[in-house]
């Protein structure tokens, strides 16, 4: 188990929880979607995960080990766990890209010509041509690029667990297809990845988990299939459906076993046909 | 953190009128200046009491805004102590003289300070920014007379006390994913702290200035207008 979480609590004002007595677990190489509506607690939740706020109550476990207990090994647990928060962009302080990139690996020391290498394969796995960017300002580049670039500055530490909290919002269709194809990139290479996003279209395209939280609790979890094919209960917490799921209730299709689009298309040609 | 945020709540304090609330704390903040010794103290406590009866607001939260100050005012009190002049020394060496004039003399700072601070900190949380930038507003009234465009400078104040806790959170927030990148905040020598502090300054820089940018476009495109009523 790499991650879990056991009854925890967590509020920012006494007696007002945010969310209470969660438990979850996460295996390694999950591809978890977290989603709930405005406010309920998505990001706090990725703060305390990664050792940023500590539960009221409740622990948190990674490999097994309380993280908030005061032997924890923090440099370690930096090393092997990221977060993306949201508008990544706005933490750049560096005069180039490749000191931006850097700053993290420069932190946990690591040797120049390993900082180098990693740098160009995480400028290169966002999609950027390194010798390129390496000397640009980071905050000349375009919003989608400055979000590639805040995304690379995370992969150079080759995480084991990447959390990412609304990476797609602001970005254009263009944007978000990099992001996406990145962290599909990503995960297939073995890491274990939550994401945090309104979009249930592109959860289901890349998510083999889905969490819904509401009401401090969290209200659904299962396969995507599982969790969005429940179309009253998810109405009733304002949670949207994706768009493959309501149109194959909309036309009275089979439900697909998979909500994927191109899945979902094959499945439409099958189906017209046979009515036809 | 500390709040100093507009604290919801319904009492005669968040209902009274800002102006006049806005000019209390003017006139008891120079009165508190005004006496000192024994009087001081009876103003001080009875004025601190009244607030907290008419605002709600509980002893605890009041306090701990100051529990930051206690170094500086323990420093207060001890310089006053050792170093006030043209008194009767209790015990003198070079230049350091303890008095009990000096003591006293401190005594009298800290308690005004203690004071002013917990009646503004009663009004900060008892008044919304907008009745603040009224209240201003109505103060600065006689100052049009001289042609001087009062509406400009109780924006420009408002904007500034709102814009204290839109700072302190986007401090937080760059402080957060600056540790998750690796910033080191536990080390405490000064080459450590150099290095801890440029990472956050600067993204809270930039983000101050962008939100300043977007704030007067937006606040031109509404149509504001210094010369209306
Ligand atoms: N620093 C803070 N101090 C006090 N309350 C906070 C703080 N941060 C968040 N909250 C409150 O906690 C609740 C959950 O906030 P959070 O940011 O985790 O929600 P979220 O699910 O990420 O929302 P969104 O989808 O809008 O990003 C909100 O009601 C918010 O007002
Ligand atoms: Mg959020």
């Amino acid at each position: 188990m790499l991650l879990r979480l056991k009854e925890i609590s967590i509020n920012y004002l006494p007696n007002q929880n945010i969310l209470e007595k969660i438990d979850l677990n996460v295996e390694k190489g999950e591809f978890v979607g977290i989603v709930g509506k405005s406010g309920c607690g998505k990001t706090t939740l990725l703060e305390s995960i990664g050792g940023l706020k500590k539960p009221q109550s409740g622990y948190i476990y990674y490999n097994n080990e309380d993280i908030y207990q005061h032997l924890f090994n923090q440099t370690g647990f930096r090393k092997k766990l990221q977060i993306v928060f949201q508008f990544p962009e706005n933490q750049f302080f560096e005069q180039d890209v490749f000191s931006e990139v850097s700053y993290g690996l420069r932190m946990l020391d690591l040797p120049s010509d390993m900082i180098e290498s990693r740098v160009k394969q995480s400028l290169e796995s966002v999609g950027f041509n390194f010798e390129l960017i390496r000397q640009k300002s980071p905050f000349v580049l375009s919003g989608g690029q400055k979000r590639r670039l805040a995304l690379a500055c995370t992969l150079a530490i080759q995480p084991e667990l990447l959390l990412l909290d609304e990476p797609f919002s602001g970005l254009d269709a263009e944007g978000s297809k990099i992001v996406t194809d990145t962290l599909i990139n990503e995960h297939q290479k073995g890491t274990t990845i939550i994401l945090v996003s309104h979009d249930p279209n592109i959860l289901c395209e890349i998510c083999d988990r889905i969490i819904v939280i509401s009401n401090r609790k969290i209200a659904f979890d299962g396969n995507p299939v599982q969790v969005y094919s429940k179309k009253d209960a998810l109405q009733e917490l304002g949670i949207i459906q994706p768009d493959t799921q309501i149109l194959t209730q909309l036309l009275d299709m089979e439900q697909l076993n998979n909500l994927k689009y191109d899945y979902f298309i094959q499945n439409l040609i099958h189906f017209i046909e046979e009515k036809a | 953190m500390i709040d100093f945020n507009y604290y919801y709540d319904d009492s005669i304090m968040h209902r009274a009128n800002p102006l006049l609330k806005f000019l209390s704390l003017i006139i008891f903040s120079i009165l508190i200046c005004r006496v000192k010794g024994i009087v001081l103290f009876i103003i001080s406590s009875v004025l601190i009491m009244i607030s907290i009866l008419l605002s709600k607001i509980s002893l605890k939260r009041l306090f701990s805004p100051l529990l930051r100050l206690i170094p500086l005012l323990a420093a207060i009190l001890i310089v006053n102590t050792c170093f006030y002049n043209n008194s009767e020394c209790i015990y003198r060496f070079h230049l350091l003289c303890l008095s009990k004039e000096g003591f006293l003399q401190g005594l009298n700072i800290v308690l005004r300070t203690i004071t002013i601070i917990g009646l503004s900190f009663v009004f900060i949380q008892t008044t919304t920014s907008i009745e603040i930038m009224d209240a201003i507003e109505h103060l600065l009234l006689p100052l049009r007379f001289l042609k001087i465009r009062t509406r400009d400078i109780s924006l420009i104040m408002s904007i500034s006390i709102q814009f204290i806790p839109i700072i302190f959170s986007d401090f937080e927030r760059i402080k957060k994913a600056q540790v998750i990148r690796g910033a080191d905040f536990s080390d405490k020598s000064i080459r450590g702290t150099i290095k801890t502090v440029i990472p956050v300054v600067i993204p809270a820089f930039i983000s101050v200035f962008r939100r300043a940018d977007e704030l007067s476009m937006a606040i031109e495109a509404r149509g504001y207008n210094s010369e209306d009523e």
